[in-house]
């Protein structure tokens, strides 16, 4: 008898999860799903996704990107990888099984993502990359920041504050990532210029993440006391963490920070000074340029496929305030 | 004869349920989604589910004598990147790359087996530490970068198919086969269970407890193995971040099929429906456009009722 009880709870259980994921569904999409051949007479397509993660950037891009969608009266199908590339080529091939009209992909792994551009051309469904590179000599659409950029303003700006000439550390994003490997030709770029000026005492991972850049500056300024300028992180996060162990041992006046993607917490960081500046790539317009390319795709107004690349900009404290008062406004 | 009636009920219950389960989900999904019961996705769902699959018989069998093992992700990772790196180099055939891959899993499935069946050691700690030291050799190995451009034959195991079965569910199969018989037919699979059940008796009785307990490791890191071959296929590199989390999910098939963490109790049958059901979920909710997070909170709904019916059976 309590199986019995306990079989009917499963079941119970089991239906009401199902019920909760698609009236959560539905929710979102307005019915899409069943009525994707009614929307397409008014031009809609369905346009599928798959990110790598909801960081906060890509929660903002994905915001920009359902905006975009909703102007241009198409679906939006938005599944998250959760920094698993196999999961990721599973998604792509759930969205194919779905016919999307088109797929957007913001890549877990710039090799691992090959395989989904096979599988798109076998199923004749455009695919259109956002935020990571794909590892390909092959042309590909793709909407992204211009990281050699943004490593060029990090470095520069830093070695300018420290008077063009000392010691730097750099804190790099994950080995092999497109954003690490195009920050660091970009730092690379301005240390040429600055040959026998400028030392790099040390340059390692800490795989954006504030966690492991707080441990890893902690250690630094351990075994370089006294000899570190500047340090220039590859994100935000990274250069938090650094802050942070800055701040423990009081050197904040001492070294300079700078770091990449003007995440609200790096703004604020910018605001207080203790921060000297990052660069801003606009998560939302990257998002909303992917769909729009997407749709141009589908319309047949882009044929060639190429890389287009979203403007970067210097936050400084004299310009911060630009943001905090309107992505970041409360 | 009431006593029997009940017995009868219980196990019916205990062994239909999960699959009646699963064709009602399906019904429901097949309502809600018209592209969930296509045939391309119904193999997309067969071939999706046979890593975890594959892992899931090997931590079934583990599970059957009361141990755990934390390291699959890792070993699947290192096995992977190792494969990888050879297929690169392009110095071996194929075929023998594969089999050192296999091998390599079933290697550093000993050193888990020979620390808790020699040393006594706690499985759980054992295969923690193996889980870390096999994730950061796999780093050592690859510079934490990718390892790419490896042959298209080698490719073809991850997306291929044979009469129209992918080739990953064919090799799930296989390895369901040869499991299967070896946990029913062959001596080994009744020392097994016998180790699980009740270890000194089961010394008692004669059996090498050490050696089955040592050998069930070795088992699930072969499984390791094969599936690191698959992932490696299917994503078309050999990634030092690939497998991660992994062994939760092959826990949560275990479970889900009925297979008790105490040991002694539990049928592989039962692992790969649960393997499936976790698929078909993951597959649906996909299909449906529902939200990851709420996937995951699925997810952890369907464990937990898993797990209250194997509670109560042993009360």
């Amino acid at each position: 008898m309590k199986k019995r009880i306990l079989s009917m709870l499963l079941v119970a259980a089991m239906a009401a999860s199902l019920l909760l994921g698609c009236s959560s569904g539905t929710e979102e999409s307005d019915g899409k799903g069943d009525d994707k051949k009614a929307s397409k007479k008014d031009g809609g397509y369905t346009i599928g996704c798959t990110v790598y993660y909801m960081t906060e950037f890509v929660t903002l891009m994905t915001e920009g990107m359902e905006k975009k969608a909703e102007e241009l009266g198409c679906d939006l199908v938005m599944l998250d990888a959760q920094q698993d590339a196999q999961n990721q080529i599973t998604q792509i091939e759930n969205l194919i099984a779905q016919k999307v009209d088109v797929i957007i992909v913001a890549a877990v792994d710039s090799d691992a993502i090959l395989p989904a551009i096979e599988m798109c051309d076998d199923a004749g469904i455009p695919l259109v990359g956002v935020n990571m590179l794909f590892n390909t000599e092959e042309p590909y659409h793709y909407v992204g920041p211009d990281d050699v950029l943004a490593g060029e303003l990090e470095m520069q700006n830093a070695i300018d504050e420290i008077g063009g000439e000392g010691n730097v550390v750099i804190l790099e994003g994950p080995i092999g990532q497109s954003a690490q490997i195009q920050r660091l030709e970009g730092n690379q770029n301005i240390l040429d210029k600055y040959e026998g000026k400028i030392n790099v005492l040390a340059d390692q991972t800490a795989n954006w993440s504030r966690e492991e850049a707080l441990t890893l500056v902690e250690n630094w300024l351990e075994t370089f006391s006294g000899k570190i300028d500047a340090i220039v992180a590859h994100n935000d996060e990274m250069a938090l963490g650094a802050i942070q162990a800055l701040e423990a041992a009081g050197l904040t006046d001492k070294i300079v920070v700078t770091g990449v993607d003007a995440i609200l917490d790096g703004c604020n960081a910018v605001k207080d000074g203790t921060l000297l500046g990052t660069v801003y790539q606009d998560a939302g317009l990257e998002g909303s340029e992917a769909v729009q390319k997407a749709y141009d795709v589908l319309e047949g107004k882009v044929t060639e496929k190429e890389l287009s690349y979203i403007d970067m900009k210097w936050i400084t404290k004299d310009n911060v305030d630009e943001l905090l008062d309107t992505i970041y406004a409360k | 004869m009431k006593e029997m009636t009940k017995r009868f009920d219980r196990n019916w219950i205990q062994t239909y349920m999960l699959i009646f389960i699963v064709i009602g989900l399906g019904i429901i999904l097949s309502f809600i989604s018209g592209n969930f019961l296509t045939g391309t996705n119904l193999l997309n769902v067969l071939r999706q589910i046979s890593i975890n699959g594959i892992l899931a018989i090997g931590m079934t069998i583990v599970c059957l004598t009361g141990g755990i093992d934390l390291s699959v992700g890792s070993i699947v990772a290192f096995s992977g990147i190792i494969a990888a790196g050879l297929l690169r180099d392009k110095e071996y055939p194929i075929a023998l790359i594969v089999l050192i891959a296999v091998a390599i899993g079933g290697l550093l499935g000993l050193y888990n087996g020979y620390f808790v069946a020699y040393w006594n050691a706690a499985p759980f700690v054992v295969t923690l530490s193996m889980m870390t030291i096999a994730r950061g050799m796999t780093y050592v190995y690859s510079t934490g970068r990718p390892i790419s451009n490896l042959p298209t034959e080698f490719l073809a195991i991850g997306k291929g198919s044979i009469a129209g079965v992918p080739v990953p569910t064919i090799i799930l199969i296989i390895v369901f086969i040869l499991a299967s018989v070896m946990l029913t037919k062959l001596k080994f699979g009744r020392y097994v269970y016998a180790v699980g059940g009740n270890e000194n008796a089961a010394m008692v009785s004669g059996i090498n407890v050490k050696r089955i307990k040592m050998m069930v490791y070795v088992l699930s890191g072969i499984a390791c193995g094969i599936a690191a071959i698959i992932l490696t296929a299917r994503v078309s590199a050999g990634l030092p971040t690939a497998g991660e989390s992994y062994e939760l999910d092959a826990i949560a098939a275990t479970v889900i099929g009925g297979t008790s963490l105490s040991g002694g109790r539990g049928r592989l049958w039962g692992t790969i429906v649960g393997a499936i059901l976790l698929g078909i979920v993951n597959n649906g909710l996909d299909l449906m456009n529902v939200s990851s997070f709420y996937q995951q909170i699925v997810k952890g709904l369907i464990i937990l009722g898993a797990i209250l019916i194997d509670s109560k059976r042993n009360q």
